[in-house]
């Protein structure tokens, strides 16, 4: 008997495979419409997600630090070192603004307002060195705002927004290119993201520069940025390459502030 | 059993770190090619942002892990009879 062509085996492909391959793709254009027609959805959609996967990462550090002693005390540490690098960061930040109103004689010493904002996706769930915050322009997020985490210390800028979130492009981003200044006597600096929150820099060797600087951004004032790590000195080289580390830790930031839009006369 | 290792890095996608994400992307690209440039896309649509990056990253990858899928999967299915099913 002569088969139909519908009850024909597939050549390439197994039912299977054909079925979670028509399925995917099924996902995928559903996700680029929602992203080009309602792209605020997207934020909504991960958001559940997002509370999920950190209860599940949480739940295979606390599984681990039960049947291992060390994994539990290391996650101890590294929630201690965070805790003592934001304070180091807003002690640096407090210093930098006392230097700097003391230069001004006072003229400004009210705190900065902010938008406070819940991270719904960061790295690494982020494969860019991106954050989605659960703010949008309704709460007063612009793009091109500054956003800070804890302590204050500067992390990023507003690269997108929709009504009900954003996308924050970390100044560690790969390649981003960021003006800042280094140490106490302000040396002007080119970092250049490389990731993850390091950043690297070409310095002349004349400079100086020293491991445990500080780093510091322009903002209102001088925001720290992060910490020298390491120097590398290559002798046939006129320039060494500085690399930094950002205070704010970009794969445990939950809250972030976005500064408000500067409005000039 | 395959659809579930194509289907799989969807939730990866969602919930666990990007690396691993991309090793389940690299096993389903074998058992269906196309999969490699649809999670590409998948990605870039989620968390691609203005200025990340000059060309989206996620498509780049994902066409290479298609091209790369289909030349193991070309390689597998003409020696081992259980791909070849």
């Amino acid at each position: 008997m002569k088969r139909s062509a519908f009850g024909r085996r597939n050549a390439i492909l197994s039912p299977g495979v054909s079925r979670a391959g028509i399925a995917l793709i099924f996902i995928v254009v559903i996700t680029l419409a929602v992203r080009v027609i309602a792209p605020g959805f997207i934020s909504t959609l991960l958001s559940p997600f997002s509370y999920v996967s950190q209860g599940a990462l949480s739940g295979i550090a606390g599984v681990g630090s039960v049947v291992t002693g060390p994994a539990a005390l290391e996650v101890s540490l590294t929630e201690a070192q965070n805790y003592a690098a934001a304070l180091e960061a807003q002690n640096r930040e407090l210093s930098a603004r006392m230097v700097d109103l003391q230069a001004l004689l006072g003229t400004r010493t009210e705190a900065p307002a902010g938008v406070l904002a819940g991270v719904i996706a960061r790295p690494p769930q982020s494969p860019y060195d991106t954050l989605i915050i659960d703010q949008g322009s309704d709460a007063g997020v612009g793009v091109g705002a500054a956003v800070s985490g804890r302590g204050g210390s500067p992390v990023g800028t507003v690269a997108s927004v929709t009504t009900s979130s954003a996308r924050v492009l970390l100044y560690s981003a790969p390649d981003r290119i960021t003006e800042a200044w280094l140490g106490e006597n302000r040396t002007p600096l080119t970092l250049t993201g490389d990731g993850a929150g390091a950043f690297s820099a070409e310095a002349p060797r004349e400079a100086m520069i020293a491991v445990g600087e500080a780093v510091y951004v322009p903002g209102p004032g001088s925001l720290p940025l992060g910490v020298v790590t390491r120097v590398d000195s290559d002798p046939s080289s006129p320039t060494i390459v500085v690399h930094v580390q950002s205070y704010a830790n970009p794969f445990t930031l939950t809250w972030v502030t976005v500064a408000p839009p500067v409005i000039l006369p | 059993m395959r659809s579930i290792f194509i289907l799989a890095p969807v939730p990866a996608l969602l919930l666990f770190p990007a690396p691993f994400f991309m090793v389940l992307v690299a096993v389903a690209a074998v058992l269906f090619p196309p999969a490699g440039v649809l999670y590409g896309i998948l990605a870039d649509a989620l968390y691609f942002a203005p200025g990340a990056a000059t060309v989206p990253h996620g498509i780049i990858y994902g066409t290479a892990a298609s091209v790369g899928g289909l030349l193991i999967s070309r390689f597998l299915s003409t020696r081992v009879t259980w791909f070849s099913r």
